[in-house]
């Protein structure tokens, strides 16, 4: 996960990362096994929060071109193929939050590899940072 | 609905740590001067 590389600068700039999933709760733990990934990992089985957050879902949006280019290329880097597991036409979504629980950023993926880069959030976590200052 | 944007207030959530405890999205926005909250897909 391209954040968790970046997860000493977030701290640096006291951001937090907090990842929910709406995946089993052994498939998350296996996960975060596997990844090595240290953010904290809320469970949103029923997806409440990801129809608060009004994420989407669509089968042709998440099965398209991009998407399988996207996997051949994390296989290729020798990511595991597991098959299809849960809910694939789930659609993710990135959020900045500040204190107060304001919305500072929101991100709705388009499909699977429709993410604001890892550099994108940390800069964003930076001005912010710097305008309170 | 209208749809949630840069200056709305984020719903509160109560969710499910993987140790089974309640969390709300509160708990830890209120805990950081800045919260990402990434939403994953499935995990598969």
């Amino acid at each position: 996960m391209q954040l968790h590389r970046h997860k000493d600068e977030f701290r640096r700039y006291d951001t937090n990362v907090l990842l929910i999933s709406f995946s089993a709760d052994v498939l998350a733990k296996n996960w975060l096994q596997e990844t090595g990934v240290s953010f904290s990992i809320l469970v949103d089985r029923e997806r409440i929060a990801y129809k608060a957050f009004q994420l989407g879902r669509s089968l042709l949006r998440s099965w398209g071109l991009k998407t399988w280019l996207a996997y051949a290329g994390l296989m290729l880097k020798g990511r595991r193929w597991r098959g299809i597991q849960d809910d694939s036409t789930q659609l993710g979504g990135d959020f900045l939050i500040d204190r107060q629980g304001r919305i500072l950023f929101a991100w709705r993926s388009r499909d699977p590899a429709h993410r604001p880069s890892a550099e994108k959030l940390m800069q964003l976590a930076k001005d912010h940072h710097r305008n309170r200052e | 609905m209208s749809e949630l944007n840069v200056g709305d207030h984020a719903p509160n959530i109560i969710l499910a740590t993987l140790d089974g405890e309640r969390a709300a999205l509160a708990d830890y926005w209120e805990n950081n001067e800045i919260l990402l909250v990434v939403f994953l897909r499935h995990l598969g």
